[in-house]
């Protein structure tokens, strides 16, 4: 539903006279509490967790890391346990050979973390991806709706393949090896498409095309790089919430909301915890803009 | 409450039959060309016994036998007295003629402009199109959604927000009728301007509380407007350059004082005006689209003393493009039959036919690509209403109504490169609104006039379509699918059924002041699905289903009203208390569109208003206008939602004030003014940020909905009216009408959101959006010959 909102805003912005000034605003402070930031996936580099503590909204600063802890993510499928190493800095990673990944398509995998004599645990199924079949790049005028500046568009060709369940997907974009990370950026889609349907289908224009964000080109000789994650309905709905949260602004905003959690604290005691666990096969494919 | 009625009408038919009486009745008319006045106060002069003329201009009003005099008085017109001997039924139809344009030169009797003291209604506000008219509008459009809101007890949650909202209910609650068919979207380009043609329109009411039974199917109030029927005198023709719109609208007669009909059209010309601009500037936006347009036809024939046929249709939309299709509108059609049976008895029979619908597409240009989308909600209606004018002392309306309703949430096909098809189409929902309903006004008294009635209300929620069954879960979450079956047509599925009582009570102290009393139940058998700050075209209505409970409100509401010096100021003080029962709200993230398990991302919940409004206006002399205050307070509790206790709905505004100023100079000259002033609505703020994924995430660790407020709300405009050609003998009319909106060039607040600093992501920042951020100027020309 993303690019009907799109839609709605560019509209409500051509359309009038509407303008937007930063204020200054008095917020409540509220506890801190546990971040799990676990997303993991079967590509042959380093694995990261990262833990921290949340912060008062308007606290310029990155939000404090937590260190200490014990992370491990155990394979309930094979049995085989990966222990993460504290970095120290609030990353907890996993290093394997370059032969190996860590991830297999159709295993459950369940992640547990202690820290504080509290114990926190989440599970994952990692889900099938598909390849990103190729890349395009076109070269685009400036101006128009696509967002003023000139230069190459990357959109990308794949297929959603048949199946008797929804695939999910999470379609991350980097240019240059930088990932275009707003929270208006979040690429996800149901099969090809948004909402239900289109099982089997090439993945629809938006979607392809969104791998060039909203408003940003790349230059010759620019390197764009496509990853799709498969991601489960859970991990889809938590990020449609991240994505909405982030960009809740003008005429057609949501009440506010909390994002939701699958880390749960099983000690039982009061530490509250937010963040999510996701193990994702990934399927990828670089291009350069020429 | 059954037995009451009973024993006030075997009362009534006591009264009647004491004394040899007999009935005068007829239609009160402009004179100057043909309209039906509505709301013409009609009575034997020197006494308390009297009627008024009803929404097509009919009266009837029985008397002892004998000499009297009958009086005919409405405001702005010339107070007509007429002699009449009595010794049988009589038809008596005439019409009225305006007062002079010199306003004080002519004193005119007007001993019935207390009719706010008098009548049954309150919580009513009327507004004169004329006035309307004059006052200051935004880019100088005359809007009449913008004017309700000026009224007490009616908040919006922004500029460009749709619709409005009535003492605490949503904008779905408010039973928008134009010409007695239902209107699901008032609004053109979102909220801005209101799809209603000020040329078109003749009347304006809308009810806040003491609906009477008549009216049903919505729980907040009812907006009756009523379309203009076309000059039978003669052609007059109306227009107006806007900066938004071009107006025109042309009425005439077919056959003199017969047949006449009226055609009013308005279209928006910016996309016109920039067409070169964009060719020559953004060659990708040459074939952009966005206008909205609006048409407004009525064709009236009075066949003969008995029988009247009305026909009026209205078709609308708004259209978007640009690589994208995005359009939406209503279209309404309504044939409607006035019959008298008798002198006592008037028919008025009305079948309509109203759709709303809306379209999304995308098409890909370099393959064949394209996602395409409709929904519509179809209405098909059939409404007798009769009045049975019993004696001087009772008038009984009862009737009925049975509505079908189509409800198509989603039509929706994505077509492949090669050429595939996907159809992700929900199925249509079908229901039938059946009601029936009796009302009776009843003067016990000089005092005390009463009026009761008992509406009851069914609604059948059937196939063709799939029930769902979802098992519970814990709140604020999607429910979890039970079972889905599948139901063939026309099988119900759930059906609902409500008695809904109505009661008023006018205690009239004197001349100058009464006490009124109302209460009403109102039970809707539909919800808007809309989880955004101000609706959005897009949103969808559902109706009641096995899944989803009817929204009942309760209301009730006390009044004192007051004249000054001969009825130049009314004034008014009331409180309410409403409760509405089953209000829609969502889970997290819930999925509302294209979404055929809907039903499980929907929760219900209660809700409460109440408040106290006052109310002073001037209706006389040079100055005139307004000002309201309200103090009040709307809240929700839903389970699973900001911790189970109650928070503050999207549109609660403790304080609002509006003032109206008109002042009319001269022939030449006339200005206006207006001020707003609104306590800000309630937001949801963060207390913490969340960091995943390198997102910056707003948390609320509280988990409270609405735990601040925006800014305060306040806003002056200004216009003034210049009359090009005053004197024009044939009542031909040049105006060119000045406004300008937001004269102190406030930046109101429509929300406050959170957000990285684009520059430097790790600062968060707090932005305000403000919807209109300037002084907007406006220049309108308005003719009529």
């Amino acid at each position: 539903m993303k690019t009907i909102k799109l839609i709605i805003c560019l509209l409500t912005v051509i359309s009038f006279v509407s303008c937007e000034d930063v204020i200054q605003v008095k917020l409540d402070q509220g506890e801190p509490m546990v971040t799990v930031d676990a997303f993991v996936n079967d590509m042959r580099s380093q694995q990261k967790i990262r833990l921290t503590y949340t912060d008062g909204y308007f606290s310029q600063k990155p939000n404090e890391p937590i260190t200490g802890a014990s992370v491990h993510i155990k394979d309930l499928t094979s049995g085989l346990d990966y222990a993460f190493t504290d970095n120290t800095n609030g990353d907890y990673v996993l290093d394997l050979a370059t032969t190996d990944t860590m991830g297999r398509v159709g295993h459950e995998y369940e992640l547990t973390i202690v820290h504080q004599g509290t114990t926190f645990k989440a599970s994952s199924r990692m889900n099938r991806t598909t390849k990103v079949d190729s890349l395009i790049a076109e070269y685009k005028e400036g101006g128009g709706l696509g967002g003023g500046k000139e230069g190459y568009k990357f959109s990308f060709l794949g297929f959603d393949p048949p199946g008797d369940t929804v695939d999910y997907y999470w379609i991350k974009s980097y240019r240059n090896g930088v990932f275009f990370n707003k929270g208006g950026e979040i690429n996800i889609c149901a099969n090809g498409a948004y909402g239900q349907g289109a099982d089997g289908f090439p993945f629809i224009t938006p979607i392809a095309q969104a791998v060039t964000p909203f408003g940003e080109v790349f230059n010759k000789y620019d390197v764009c790089r496509v990853e799709i994650h498969s991601i489960d309905l859970l991990t889809y709905n938590f990020l449609t919430q991240v994505q909405t949260q982030t960009t809740n602004s003008g005429l057609f905003a949501t009440s506010p909301e909390n994002v939701k959690t699958n880390i749960k604290n099983v000690t039982g005691d009061k530490v509250r915890v937010v963040g999510w666990f996701c193990m994702s096969a990934v399927g990828f494919k670089e291009g350069v803009a020429q | 409450m059954k037995k009451l009625i009973l024993a006030c009408l075997i009362c009534a038919t006591y009264i009647a039959s004491s004394q040899e009486k007999f009935t005068i009745s007829g239609y009160a008319k402009d004179a100057k060309n043909g309209e039906a006045l509505i709301g013409v106060t009609v009575y034997k002069k020197n006494s308390q016994i009297g009627t008024s003329t009803n929404a097509y201009g009919f009266y009837s009003l029985t008397l002892p036998k004998g000499q009297d005099t009958i009086v005919f008085s409405f405001v702005g017109y010339k107070t007509i007295l007429k002699p009449v001997d009595l010794t049988s039924n009589q038809t008596l139809s005439l019409e009225m003629a305006e007062e002079g344009k010199e306003l004080e030169e002519v004193v005119v009797s007007s001993e019935r402009e207390d009719k706010n003291i008098k009548s049954m209604e309150m919580s009513v506000a009327k507004l004169d199109i004329k006035q309307i008219q004059k006052m200051p509008a935004l880019l100088g459009e005359v809007d009449i959604i913008k004017s309700i809101q000026l009224l007490p007890g009616v908040t919006t949650v922004g500029e460009g927000a749709s619709g409005f909202n009535v003492r605490g209910g949503n904008i779905d609650q408010n039973l928008v009728l134009m010409d007695e068919a239902p209107v699901y979207n008032s609004s053109h380009l979102f909220g801005f301007f209101s799809i209603f043609n000020p040329d078109a329109v003749k009347d304006v009411k809308l009810i806040k509380g003491g609906i009477p039974a008549q009216y049903g199917g919505r729980a907040s109030s009812v907006l009756d407007i009523r379309m203009k029927e076309g000059n039978s005198k003669k052609m007059e023709v109306n227009g107006g350059l806007g900066t938004i719109f071009s107006r025109l609208s042309i009425e005439a007669p077919i056959f003199k004082d017969k047949a006449s009909f009226i055609v009013a059209g308005r279209r928006s010309y910016i996309d016109i005006l920039a067409k070169p601009i964009l060719a020559q500037k953004q060659p990708s936006l040459k074939d952009a689209k966005f206008y909205f347009y609006d048409l407004t036809a009525k064709l009236n024939w009075r066949i003969n003393d008995k029988n009247t046929v009305f026909a009026s249709g209205y078709l609308g939309r708004d259209v978007f493009g640009a690589g994208f299709t995005f359009n939406w509108g209503n279209t309404t059609g309504t044939v409607r039959w006035n019959h008298i049976f008798n002198s006592k008895l008037f028919m008025n029979l009305t079948t309509f036919y109203s759709n709303y619908k809306y379209e999304l597409g995308f098409k890909n240009d370099g393959n064949d690509q394209k996602f395409e989308w409709t929904s519509n909600i179809i209405n098909y209606s059939f409404k007798p209403d009769f009045t049975y004018y019993l004696n001087s002392k009772n008038t009984i309306k009862f009737g009925a109504q049975a509505i079908l309703y189509t409800f198509k949430p989603g039509q929706a096909i994505i077509t492949s490169q090669d050429g595939n098809k996907s159809n992700i189409s929900l199925d249509n929902e079908y229901g039938v609104e059946y009601a029936a309903y009796i009302d009776n006004e009843q003067k016990l008294s000089n005092r005390f006039t009463l009026q009761y009635g008992i509406r009851w209300s069914l609604f059948d929620y059937m196939g063709k379509g799939t029930k769902y069954t979802y098992r519970d879960t814990i709140p604020n979450e999607s429910k979890p699918l039970d079972k889905e079956e599948k139901i063939a047509s026309g099988k119900s599925i759930k059906m609902y059924n409500n008695p809904e009582p109505r009661l008023a009570i006018n205690y009239t102290i004197n001349d100058k002041s009464s006490v009124k009393l109302g209460y009403n139940r109102m039970s809707q058998y539909l919800h808007i699905v809309s989880n955004t700050a101000a609706s959005t075209p897009l949103d969808i209505y559902t109706p009641v289903t096995n899944n989803i409970k009817p929204l009942i409100s309760d209301q009730v509401t006390l009044g004192y009203f007051r004249n000054f010096k001969d009825n130049m100021f009314e004034t008014s003080a009331e409180i309410y208390y409403k409760s509405l029962q089953n209000q829609l709200d969502y889970v997290d993230n819930a999925d509302l569109l294209l979404n055929k398990y809907l039903e499980a991302d929907l929760i219900q919940g209660k809700g409460r208003a109440y408040g106290f409004e006052l109310y002073l206006k001037k209706t006389k002399g040079k100055f005139t206008g307004w000002i309201s205050y309200t103090l009040s307070r709307t809240e929700r509790q839903v389970r699973g939602i900001s911790n189970d206790e109650w928070f503050l709905s999207k549109y609660d505004r403790t304080h609002n004030v509006n003032t109206v100023l008109i002042y009319d100079l001269n022939k030449r000259l006339s200005f206006s003014a207006n001020f707003v002033y609104q306590t800000g609505t309630p937001a949801t703020f963060p207390t913490a940020k969340v960091e995943v994924q390198g997102y910056v995430i707003p948390y609320n660790t509280d988990n409270k909905r609405n735990n601040y407020r925006n800014t305060p709300y306040h806003r002056a405009d200004i216009g003034i009216t210049y009359n090009l050609a005053p004197n024009n003998k044939k009542g031909r009319k040049h105006l060119l009408v000045l406004s300008v909106y937001n004269v102190y060039n406030r930046r109101n607040a429509f929300s406050i959101y959170f957000r990285n600093n684009p520059d430097y992501p790790v600062n968060t920042e707090a932005v305000r959006y403000s919807v209109v951020g300037s002084i907007i100027p406006a220049i309108t020309y308005n003719f009529k010959f």
